[in-house]
């Protein structure tokens, strides 16, 4: 993995419990202005601290503010409200239904953006070691994650295979619906059966290299974690201090579930 | 010197989902340091006595076993599967793997780790090295040092070059060569060209579990030519006989078995199919391959040569129309417009036959899986049913008919997936490695099966890595390496291009070989 | 009685099942999407594809923990692959699989047939919506809205997750690659034991 910076000196267990707190934060503010504000934390230090290429930090923004109009046009378009501004059908426009969309939207941006930190400054392996060695995650599961994190790229790779054999023998030639239907899984039979046998041959080998699963092992890699861990939860925490603090001296804030 | 390391003793051995034991009443020893090949036809049981000694059943794989098994503790086994050996991203990671399941200190393990990428020449790869992207035989190689990390006293190898091209088992067999006499040795495996003249002693199974006979390799061939025959297995190509001895002209109808077989050149003036300057790219800016000219006419026999990743796949699956030309023209003499390359349209005039058979299937019958393009065009049911019926006889599926495709063997899995694309009479067939992994009785009739087809005006392009199946049976060869089509002629042609040979790491064919050393000697 | 905890085959092929299913709801996500965004419900019907890995890992293992710790895999297997929703599924596989564990639990993991599978994608469905009420603000929407969601997701789910799920594992049955899965070897009995 290419250097990300401090972000991707952190211990990715950690790094994953500090997300999870402030997302789950984030749940409890239901007014857009406030959650605008603490969505920009994550953003900002995506822009600023990931050393990315700006064409890979353009083409997720757009893809994300493609689901952030998603997300917000769900509550919008579909939301409880006395303002109505536009009624038809079960389409129910209110000036209440845009800001809980609003909310949603910047809540789903900020969850979008600390998804995205996570995943461009962590090793996959660093990541599940690190589950195992702080979370005390089994290395029983540990090491299966590992073993079937490799196999995705085969498996894409067998599913367009398998689907073009199908196009080949004119599948889309089925006629009835109840054919139709069939035909549309039926892609799922070898891939099932193909990733079951090799589930099975990775067992057999892994097996045959001394693993049983316990925590009877040494580790090659060990993942440190130590005080840039706690600097980086105290500086979130703070950032975030200071935006609350200011929301509610605006009068803007309100507490709760939306 | 000779102490016995491995025995068994009246051993039986049953799956729990079969009715009969795989393996019956087996006495077998194998020595310290030895070299042993299991030999025998597909189903014969060989790989479960090879799971058996090294612990693999019952501890990961649940069978019943009666009689005594006697083996060390620390053995290592190298599979056939190259990418199913592996738990971690990263080479040296995989490698440590090893070493954290016996609990050796981690500080110790960097040098264990260098010293065994250095044996198994992988020392030129950094320890960073994404796994994804090492070829099929080094990534055999690095299991193989993935298990010689555990240190172990027999080295068990089950068909460890079944999926690998020529270049890749050439690699793995010597590797193997360098380790006997370290560790006691026993393999599974078909290739026995590279393993002939080093391996102490051959285990012949029947096909129903039995031991047949056992002994040095050369003169256990000489006893049980017949049997070995019958039973279908890849015989050394040389053998009975040596290089000297051929040139010295002892054994004629073996260099007549190497001649190419008579070929008639295409009557027909209008090419079937034409592709000018065809290029497809990867991404925007990586062709995969680019510049192909290739004419094709009816009745020819095209074989594609070259080397694992050069695109023969995706040159065959673009002829289809699976994927879509970059740049270039592709023009059938049944296609109006270019609206028309879509593998829905294409496929009613082109059969194809995938890498995988598993991935064509889409019925639960063998029966179906070959009626299938019947019943879709709703051809009469009596003319379905006696074609079917044809070719499941003929190509030996008949009493299976009723079976579902994927519990079939490997070698009636490619015999059925062939057989489903000859109900209906295509102008054209497309093959992908049809004979890979296959053995020698599946090769030579599917082989007759399409020579037949050839005769009747159906053009073939074949992708395949055996050169003698290009010399013998092809009418054209092309061979497609390093982004380009390097070659497009006939093969005896070809076979003279020394430069072209190297580029697409070919060998010559065995004919042009004795050739070659009787002229120089 | 056969072992309770899960043996190493049985967790890789847990995880590889999960990585497959994360394979074809990447087919799925565009489909969802589009039907849902027009109507602001229409989608829901095929919500419930997103929990067919614990159906098929339960159905084929047939142990306790397997429908919870499959939907797991999922969602980690979403973040280790690179998905930025990877965060976020993490918390709704955790509920998806808890409630399809929890019908298991009830039946005590002795039956297996189609009831109890759409038991499962039910309670699944329930685990998704405690998720969707708390993060995704769906007790603003309209109660039509809300009404339809749930009326749709869960009948969905009977036949896109329970009844589809029971589908495909029963062919992959049928290659033969399960024959060492509880799914066949507790049809099995030794010659004795058949009555």
């Amino acid at each position: 993995m290419e250097d990300r910076g401090i972000i991707g000196q952190l211990n990715p267990a950690f790094k994953l419990a500090t997300h999870g707190f402030f997302m789950l934060l984030l749940t409890i503010i239901s007014d857009p202005f406030t959650s605008f504000l603490l969505m920009l934390i994550p953003l900002i230090i995506t822009f600023t601290m990931l050393r990315l290429p700006a064409k890979i930090l353009f083409t997720t923004f757009v893809s994300f503010l493609f689901l952030f109009f998603l997300s917000t046009w769900s509550l919008a378009a579909f939301g409880r409200g006395e303002t109505i501004w536009f009624q038809w059908a079960w389409f129910h426009f209110t000036k209440e239904g845009l800001m809980n969309g609003l909310t949603i939207g910047f809540r789903m941006l900020a969850f979008l953006y600390y998804g995205f930190i996570f995943i461009m400054t962590t090793n996959p392996t660093s990541f599940v070691l690190s589950l195992m060695q702080q979370f005390r995650l089994r290395p029983k599961w540990a090491y299966a994650l590992l073993a079937g994190i490799r196999f995705l790229p085969l498996f894409h790779q067998e599913l367009a295979q398998i689907r073009a054999a199908h196009r080949v023998r004119g599948v889309h030639r089925a006629t009835s619906l109840r054919e139709r239907l069939q035909t549309a899984f039926r892609f799922t039979i070898p891939l099932l059966a193909q990733g079951i046998r090799k589930a099975e041959r990775v067992a057999i080998a892994l097996e045959a290299r001394g693993f049983d699963g316990s925590w009877n092992r040494t580790f090659y890699r060990t993942i440190p974690w130590g005080y840039k861990d706690v600097v980086y939860f105290v500086v979130l925490l703070l950032a975030h201090g200071i935006l609350i603090g200011l929301s509610t001296a605006l009068g803007m804030i309100r507490w709760g579930l939306v | 010197m000779s102490t016995p390391q491995l025995l068994c003793e009246n051993l039986s051995v049953q799956y729990f989902d079969r009715d009969e034991p795989t393996l019956k009443k087996i006495n077998l020893t194998i020595n310290q340091g030895e070299s042993v090949l299991f030999l025998g036809p597909s189903g014969c049981g060989k790989s479960t006595l090879l799971y058996t000694l090294s612990g693999i059943i019952p501890r990961s794989i649940h069978a019943w076993i009666k009689g005594n098994v006697k083996a060390p503790q620390n053995v290592g086994t190298l599979f056939q599967d190259p990418d199913s050996q592996f738990c971690m991203l990263e080479i040296a990671d995989e490698i440590a793997f090893s070493l954290e399941n016996k609990a050796i200190p981690p500080e110790k393990m960097p040098d264990r780790i260098a010293s065994l990428k250095k044996q198994m020449d992988l020392d030129h790869l950094p320890d960073h090295t994404q796994i994804n992207t090492l070829s099929g035989g080094l990534k055999q190689r690095l299991a193989l040092a993935a298990v010689l990390a555990m240190e172990p006293e027999v080295l068990f190898c089950d068909e460890p070059t079944a999926q690998l091209d020529p270049a890749g088992t050439r690699q793995i067999l010597n590797d193997l060569s360098q380790l006997k006499g370290k560790h006691t040795l026993v393999l599974v495996e078909h290739k026995l060209d590279g393993l002939m003249d080093w391996i102490d002693r051959v285990i012949l199974f029947s096909p129903e579990g039995k031991i047949i006979d056992e002994g040095a390799p050369l003169p256990l061939f000489r006893r049980n030519e017949t049997a070995i025959t019958r039973y279908g297995i890849w015989k050394p190509k040389l053998w009975p006989a040596t290089w000297e001895s051929i040139i010295k002209g002892k054994h004629p109808e073996k260099v007549e078995q190497w001649k190419p077989l008579p070929k008639s050149s295409p009557t027909e003036k209008e090419p079937l199919l034409t592709l000018s300057e065809g290029a497809l790219y990867h991404r925007k800016d990586k062709a995969l391959w680019q510049k192909v000219n290739l004419t094709v006419y009816p009745g020819e026999w095209v074989v594609l040569l070259g080397p694992n990743g050069a695109g023969k796949s995706s040159l065959l699956q673009t002829l289809i129309g699976i994927h879509s030309l970059s740049s270039g023209k592709l023009s059938y003499s049944f296609t109006q417009s270019d609206k028309e390359l879509k593998p829905e349209i294409l496929s009613q005039h082109i059969g194809f036959v995938f890498q995988n058979p598993e991935h064509q299937f889409i019925t639960d019958r063998v029966e179906d899986e070959v009626a299938f393009i019947g019943k879709l065009e709703k051809w009469p049911e009596k003319e379905i049913t006696e074609k079917v019926e044809k070719l499941l006889y003929d190509f030996r599926l008949l009493p299976l008919r009723e079976a579902n495709p994927y519990t079939l063997s490997v070698g009636q899995k490619r015999r059925l997936s062939v057989a489903s694309m000859l109900l209906k009479e295509y102008k054209l067939l497309l093959l992908d490695e049809p004979t890979f992994g296959q053995d020698a009785t599946t090769t030579e009739e599917l082989l007759e099966r399409l020579e037949i087809l050839r005769q009747r005006g159906t053009a073939i392009i074949m992708a395949t890595h055996d050169v003698e199946l290009a010399y013998r049976h092809a009418t054209k060869a092309a061979v497609l390496a390093e982004g380009q089509l390097l070659f497009s002629g006939p093969p005896e042609e070809l076979f003279t291009h020394t430069e072209i040979l190297k580029q697409a790491r070919l060998e010559r064919p065995l004919y042009l070989e004795y050739q070659h050393r009787r002229n120089f000697g | 009685m056969k072992e309770k905890t899960l043996n190493i085959r049985e967790v890789i092929l847990t995880v590889i099942i999960a990585i497959l299913c994360g394979v074809l709801y990447r087919l799925w996500t565009p489909i969802y999407d589009f039907a849902d965004l027009l109507t602001g419900f229409s989608g829901q019907f095929v919500y419930g594809f997103w929990f067919i890995a614990s159906i098929i890992a339960a159905y084929i293992i047939r142990k306790p923990g397997v429908a919870f710790l499959a939907e797991m895999a999922a969602s980690s297997g979403e973040l280790l692959t690179g998905s930025s929703y990877g965060l976020t599924t993490l918390l709704s596989g955790a509920l998806q699989g808890l409630g399809a564990e929890a019908v298991l639990m009830a039946v005590r993991y002795r039956r297996w047939d189609l009831p109890v599978l759409m038991g499962m994608s039910v309670a699944a469905t329930a685990g998704s919506f405690i998720v969707d009420y708390a993060f995704w603000g769906y007790a603003e929407k309209t109660v039509f809205v809300q009404t339809m969601s749930i009326i749709l997701r869960t009948v969905g789910s009977l036949f896109v997750c329970g009844l589809l799920g029971k589908w495909i594992v029963d062919l992959v049955a049928k290659t033969g690659v399960l024959n060492s899965y509880a799914i066949i070897t507790s049809k099995k009995k030794p010659e004795w034991d058949k009555s």
